[in-house]
């Protein structure tokens, strides 16, 4: 078992383009930190450069206490988990378990032991002899998790290992992954860009933007306070409402709580807007319903606001009486209100 | 120039891995061609004792001679006609082939073998069949009235030649047309249907524009083909004759510098040639990048 | 196709037979000429039906060939044309291999001057450089040997081309997968990208093998002895001696002993063949 620890890591790709600046960030020993931002955040780096698959420009990468920014990726004591899988296709399930435990010399009966479990575990036992291109899309990724799981490492990379799959399957694996990480406890360290995956699985959650860490905490707390605009829009599906200070102040009178002087933007979640009179605090806005989207449990209301022309989300239970076209008034909840300084683009309250 | 993401991070290695293949690419290809480039400028005197520095001399004297003017031509006519009609017969039988689905298999098998067949014996095959006096073409060919010796005439030499160099690379061009022909989406063939395009006009509208990059590439790779791969095809038939008349520019450097030991003129000769093959591989190269884009 | 037509379909089998029939009636016809005696040349054409001299000849050629043509049995021939073009085909495929997989799988000063030098190559090939290529193999005393038939021929641009735009369609993660695995560079190029590459070594060894087969401008240079005579050069003396005296039931059996090797690799390995043909072009 092992913590990781990222202090002042940087790294600079030739031409002066910098990925990632100046970043510290420590994993604590069996935690579960997923690493969630948009393509070309860092994100992949950051995570490679902890296998030591790419070089830091400066800072220092430790695992389980000792540097390792020197060692290669074999000497790191880490498995990873990669988002095409990478499995050997030439070999057999059994082959890809074996081989990075029989590159280290592990003896044979120790060998058996640990694939037999690892087959147990994952429930791939019946593929041991199969070639990858013989497995569907689902054992491939228990493949790749058992090639991690034999080498009892200090920690486990994942490298978007779910993006491969259909949404069916991701939201299965998703779940086993999780388990599975409950059971071993084995410190991981998990990199996706898709929020939904990464809210559900991270004990903490970092969103990561432009080569710099965002905001990091459980994923509650990123998702009921999120320290600026960009996480406030990144995580949340359907995503956050914004607003100008000015339009909701003219529109809210005396329902609008105190804010801090340098608030000059609003967001609220799709999900704190009510249809029918909150009985609290709330603002009414007046629009027209342009779509509606059912997605099962409850509907997704595109509403055009009077006025301003704003295009806003309304997530609702079950099915509005409304039909598209109607004109109808939202509440927005004053205490969901998260207000932002668009210059500094950080939460002021 | 491409490499992977992550590469291993070994100094010497590589180094260890290029060595046997660019020792021998130094020590046999750059080497003897600097050699050559060197000694076209030079002169060597009868006995081989001294050598000369005589800058473009030997290729004046080059350009100069009939002899090689004659053999830039007749290289010339060569290459153009094994181009044309070994191009012309493929493509043929490709479009053929491609018509037809489970037999085409059997065809192609029994079409692509001669690929395997070296140069100098497929001279010989035509040579035996063309010999003068048993040879059955000529004994068919007197039937009506046509004398036929390759011994004497050029032009029945060059036929000869040409026919055999045909022959042996038919198989080539042919693999690459059907490729070609594969490549070309039905969709587009059945659209000229519907729009009522019979099979010839479907062919030059349709296909024989969308091969044209398979027909380009084949076109430069039969040149050079005629140009460099044919030496035993003319070693096995004609060598050269009757007169000069088959005297290929690689059979001439040949000629010239190792039975004839006339140094100067055939590095020259050499140089020549290089400059030739350079000039075909940079266009071939060159449409491989243009397919790329495709 | 797209409509059936009767006319068509016979049009196009006509077109199919006769090119079959043109491609091979001249080895057809060296066939025939190798079935009979040397007698039946005399009478000024040659037979178009077998003979029943085949045994005989094809023993003879194997056995003893032709002394009076000043070249060796048939026999050692084939042994010398198999071992060139076996040493040829494999030695390429090596050190090409290896070449492509340091080009692409390391960085390294010169890199880029490497891959040119082994591209240049391609502009060099023997016909042009007969003179001084001969002189550096007399010079290394390689001259009637069979490192001098075969080590001058090895190098290969084409073949390097072709494993390095291989190695590029392999995925990254494979190479990133198996260092994590614990595998340094040997034990990756020979676990992982020598199985996956197997296909592509066969399909060029098919190419390689017939490339080594038929040269012949090569063995005329460096060869003297004719000890080292390979089949395709040695055969070209056996028809140059026919000229005078016409065993040329002999020397067609030389002929097609000479050229059965290379086609039945074509014809059993078509498929392997097609590939290499097509894919050593890119």
């Amino acid at each position: 078992m092992a913590t990781i620890e990222l202090s002042g890591i940087r790294k600079v790709y030739p031409g002066n383009v910098t990925a990632i600046h100046d970043l510290d960030l420590s994993v604590d020993d069996g935690e579960l930190v997923v690493l969630v931002g948009p393509s070309g955040c860092g994100k992949s780096t950051l995570l490679r450069m902890v296998a030591g698959l790419e070089t830091t420009t400066a800072g220092t990468v430790s695992i389980g206490g000792a540097v390792v920014n020197r060692l290669e990726p074999s000497d790191r004591d880490i498995a990873m988990v990669f988002q095409n899988y990478a499995l050997y296709p030439h070999m057999t399930v059994r082959g890809n378990l074996e081989y990075g435990l029989k590159n280290r010399g592990t003896p044979r009966t120790l060998i058996d032991e640990r694939v037999a479990e690892a087959a147990r575990i994952l429930e791939i036992a019946p593929f041991l002899e199969r070639k990858p291109r013989q497995l569907s899309g689902g054992q491939r990724q228990r493949v790749a998790m058992g090639r991690a799981i034999v080498r009892q490492p200090k920690a486990f990379l994942f490298d978007e290992p779910l993006s491969n799959l259909d949404a069916k399957l991701r939201g299965q694996m998703r779940v086993e992954i999780r388990r599975l990480q409950r059971t071993l406890r084995t410190t991981s360290l998990y990199v996706t860009h898709d929020q939904l995956e990464a809210m559900t699985l991270a004990d903490r959650l970092v969103v990561m933007n432009a080569g710099r860490i965002e905001q990091l905490g459980k994923p509650t707390e990123l998702y009921e306070r999120p320290a600026s605009l960009f996480v406030a829009g990144f995580i949340g599906s359907p995503p956050m409402n914004f607003f100008d200070l000015e339009y909701l102040r003219e529109k809210a009178g005396a329902s609008l709580p105190t804010l801090s002087d340098d608030s000059d933007i609003i967001g609220i979640r799709p999900d704190s807007i009510v249809l029918a009179d909150p009985q609290e605090p709330s603002i009414p806005l007046r629009g027209t319903v342009e779509l509606i989207e059912p997605v099962g449990g409850e509907s997704h209301l595109h509403l055009r606001l009077e006025g301003s022309d704003q295009l806003i989300i309304v997530e609702t239970p079950g099915r509005p009486d409304a039909a598209e076209g109607t004109l109808l008034t939202a509440h927005l909840r004053a205490r969901a209100l998260h207000p932002f300084n668009r210059q500094s683009g950080l939460r002021t309250a | 120039m491409q490499t992977k993401r992550t590469i291993f991070p070994n100094k010497l290695l590589p180094y260890a891995l290029l060595t046997p293949q660019l020792i021998i690419t130094i020590v046999f290809f750059l080497w003897p061609a600097a050699q050559a480039v060197k000694s076209s400028f030079e002169r060597e005197d009868p006995f081989g004792f001294r050598t000369t520095f005589i800058w473009f001399q030997n290729y004046t004297r080059l350009f100069g001679e009939p002899e090689y003017l004659n053999s830039l031509n007749r290289t010339a006519i060569f290459a153009i006609a094994v181009t044309f009609i070994s191009m012309s017969v493929s493509l043929l039988l490709a479009v053929a082939v491609s018509r037809l689905l489970r037999s085409g298999r059997a065809y192609t098998t029994l079409l692509v073998w001669p690929y395997a067949v070296a140069p100098v014996l497929a001279g010989i095959l035509w040579w035996f069949m063309f010999n003068p006096t048993i040879g059955i073409v000529p004994y068919l060919l007197n039937q009506f009235g046509i004398s036929w010796n390759h011994r004497i005439r050029g032009n029945d030499a060059m036929v000869l030649v040409v026919l055999a160099a045909s022959w042996k690379q038919i198989s080539y061009n042919f693999l690459f047309f059907v490729a070609g022909l594969q490549s070309v989406p039905r969709s587009l063939i059945e659209a000229a249907a519907i729009d009522g395009a019979g099979p010839f006009k479907r062919f030059w509208t349709i296909v024989f524009p969308l091969i044209s990059p398979t027909t380009f590439f084949l076109m430069i790779v039969n040149i050079n083909y005629a140009m460099f791969d044919t030496f035993g095809i003319i070693d096995g038939t004609t060598s050269g004759g009757p007169a000069g008349a088959t005297n290929t520019l690689v059979y001439k450097v040949y000629a010239d510098g190792f039975l004839g030991l006339n140094i100067g003129s055939s590095s020259a000769q050499s140089v020549v040639l290089m400059a030739i093959v350079i000039v075909l591989t940079v266009i071939q190269f060159r449409w491989v990048e243009r397919r790329v884009q495709y | 196709m797209v409509e059936n037509r009767p006319f068509l379909a016979f049009l196009t089998h006509l077109v199919l037979i006769l090119g079959v029939a043109v491609v091979v009636f001249p080895v057809y016809l060296a066939f025939i000429a190798s079935t009979h005696g040397s007698g039946d040349f005399l009478r000024g054409l040659v037979p178009l039906l077998p003979g029943p001299h085949m045994i005989e000849n094809y023993a003879r050629m194997l056995n003893s060939g032709l002394s009076t043509a000043g070249a060796p049995p048939v026999w050692l021939m084939l042994a010398n044309s198999l071992f060139m073009a076996l040493t040829i085909a494999i030695g390429k495929i090596a050190i090409s291999i290896i070449s492509a997989y340091a080009i692409v799988y390391f960085k390294f000063p010169f890199r880029l001057l490497a891959f040119w030098l082994i591209f240049i190559t391609l502009m060099l090939p023997v016909e042009v450089r007969i003179i001084p290529t001969f002189k550096v193999v007399a010079d290394l005393g390689m001259l009637n040997s069979y490192a001098g038939l075969t080590i001058p021929l090895i190098a290969s641009a084409t073949a390097t081309f072709l494993f390095r735009q291989f190695f590029l369609t392999v995925p990254d993660e494979l190479m990133e997968a198996a260092r994590v695995d614990g595998a340094g560079p040997l034990k990756f190029f020979r676990d992982i990208l020598l199985p996956l590459s197997q296909t592509n070594i066969a399909a060029l060894f098919v190419i390689l093998f017939i490339y080594g087969w038929v040269q012949y401008l090569w063995p005329l240079l460096v060869t003297t002895d004719s000890r080292y005579y390979t089949i395709v050069m040695g055969i070209k003396r056996l028809a140059a001696a026919a000229e005078s005296d016409p065993y040329w039931n002999l020397v067609m059996a030389a002929v097609i002993l000479a050229m059965l090797p290379p086609v039945l690799v074509i014809i059993f390995m078509q498929r392997l063949f097609v590939k290499g043909l097509v894919e050593t072009e890119k």
